[in-house]
């Protein structure tokens, strides 16, 4: 059984569908990267395996268990952590207190939490330079290194992070997910949302979503090769 | 002059505390909780019935105060708070101020609108300043609200939980997201504030004629120009305003004594208090320790 799988999944806000039998699977320390224009589905599909939206059918499983039905404490203490789009970092909290809130739900084990938060900052070591200046001072490189480096406070199993290179210039964008490829190297399975197809390089499987289904699935190198793909959900000329 | 000094600054004191409330509430929900007064008023008469009506020791008719007042802040965050969550703060603003008025008319309904009193919790134990007494009660409101105002920054500067409200208030879905239990630290919040209001009410009590709503008539208006002056978000701001608006206060009483033309001014002490806050918003609109807005 793949290590995270959704079948059939359909959901969506109010009485609107967005996420009509949506169906993949994501195996353990994959990076693995979704495509798709806006309106796609794909927040939508992220905040369903974060929990945050409950599918109104079809399930999510993470490890071997159905997850769907869970509130988003018990997703975070099994290891699914959601950097969310637009960062959401806390503005008037220091970034040394962005990155405890990321270990709420591991708050009473201090050694853990000073553990992670040491290694939260060997990863960005910029941020360890701002760590007393208020999160919303900091520029927006800053703020989504910040929202990754709290994603990464409770140790995850399964991070997700929803456009982590929007509003981002094209070299700090590379640095982000450099930094992205080197957690899943340490054993972080990753899943980037994303519009931008930079993140196709560091990605094992590449997902393209339209409508609320998935439409293409294969390597980053394939999507980038079909002329398709390329035309019809990249907006690249073919 | 010193003794209304003195009077005014043991005022403020009452202010300060009620004001911290208010600054809780606003800090961890971005809400203006006019139902904060009442929290005070239920302590003062449950400390009356355990205490005047009962003859039961002081101590227990202060837990019972705060006991009750904490309670009515529950119900407030469940009643009012948390299904007003997502709507226009204005909405549940004045969903607050009915509530407020729900309990005030509760109030009428048992107690009836007659006066009460209650004997202080400290009879003696003054402090003689500027030729003038200052009652142990009044020494007890204060050193009471300087362990209040150090816990309370504590809290929010040490804690885990003083930290979850912060970051709720700034951000609650990204609090969602990291697994924190919205509604818990909700209820926190309210518990804290009521707990606030409730010894403040009980601290007051013994100096107040006790009639329905009475903090929410008396203290109310004083304590939103703390919360406003200090800056809204500050608590340290709430405590230090509570004590000017206190000052002015005591001030304005003075002038009155010395200035026997003034008594003609209807409201005088009121008018005084609003030109401090007409003045602090001119010239800092963020109030005296306040950082946003």
């Amino acid at each position: 059984m793949a290590f995270l799988e959704l079948k059939n999944v359909r959901g969506g806000y109010g009485s609107l569908p967005v996420l009509h039998d949506l169906s993949f699977e994501v195996e353990e320390g994959q990076t693995a990267v979704i495509l798709g224009l806006n309106g796609a589905g794909k927040t939508t599909t992220l905040l369903h395996i974060a929990g945050l939206m409950k599918p109104w059918s079809g399930s999510v499983t993470f490890d071997g268990t159905e997850i769907h039905d869970k509130d988003v404490p018990k997703h975070v203490e099994s290891g699914i952590v959601l950097v969310p789009e637009g960062r959401r970092v806390f503005p008037a909290l220091t970034v040394l207190k962005n990155l405890r809130m990321g270990a709420w739900t591991k708050r009473r084990k201090t050694a853990f939490v000073k553990e992670r938060l040491d290694l939260a900052l060997r990863y960005f070591p910029r941020l360890e330079e701002r760590k007393d200046q208020l999160a919303g001072t900091l520029s927006g490189g800053e703020q989504q290194m910040l929202a990754i480096a709290r994603g990464l406070m409770t140790e995850p199993r399964l991070l997700m992070i929803d456009e982590a290179s929007l509003g981002l210039s094209p070299v700090l964008s590379q640095t982000v997910f450099s930094i992205v490829k080197q957690i899943n190297e340490d054993g972080v399975t990753v899943i980037l949302v994303e519009q931008n197809t930079g993140a196709v390089k560091i990605a094992d499987t590449t997902l393209v979503m339209e409508k609320g289904g998935i439409v293409f699935s294969g390597t980053g190198q394939e999507v980038l090769e079909s002329a398709e793909m390329r035309e019809a959900y990249l907006g690249a000329p073919a | 002059m010193g003794r209304f000094i003195v009077s005014g600054l043991a005022t403020g004191v009452i202010y300060g505390l009620a004001g911290l409330g208010l600054v809780l509430i606003y800090k961890g929900t971005r809400v203006f909780n006019f139902a904060q007064g009442e929290f005070g008023t239920v302590a003062m008469y449950m400390l009356y019935y355990v205490v005047e009506a009962n003859d039961g020791p002081y101590a227990l008719g202060m837990l019972a105060g705060l006991f009750a007042a904490v309670v009515l802040a529950l119900l407030t965050e469940r009643l009012v708070a948390r299904p007003l969550a997502s709507a226009p703060k204005v909405i549940a603003l004045v969903g607050t101020a009915g509530f407020a008025l729900f309990t005030i008319g509760i109030e009428l309904a048992v107690a009836k609108p007659e006066p009460r009193s209650v004997a202080p919790a400290i009879s003696g134990g003054g402090v003689p300043l500027f030729g003038f007494i200052v009652s142990g009660q009044k020494i007890l409101a204060l050193v009471v609200l300087v362990i209040v105002a150090v816990a309370a920054g504590l809290f929010f500067q040490r804690t885990y939980l003083g930290m979850g409200i912060l970051a709720n208030s700034q951000d609650s879905v990204a609090t969602r997201i990291m697994g924190a239990n919205a509604n818990r630290i909700s209820q926190l919040t309210w518990g804290i504030a009521g707990l606030l209001g409730g010894i403040a009410g009980v601290l007051l009590a013994p100096e107040s004629t006790i009639v329905p709503g009475y903090m929410t008539t008396n203290i109310l208006i004083p304590a939103f120009t703390a919360a406003v002056v200090g800056g809204m978000t500050s608590l340290p701001g709430a405590f230090v305003a509570g004590e000017i608006i206190g000052l002015v206060e005591g001030l304005g009483q003075y002038a009155i004594t010395r200035f026997p033309g003034l008594e003609v001014v209807p409201e005088g002490q009121a008018v005084l208090l609003f030109a401090v806050l007409i003045v602090t918003l001119v010239v800092r609109p963020n109030g005296l320790f306040g950082s946003e807005a």
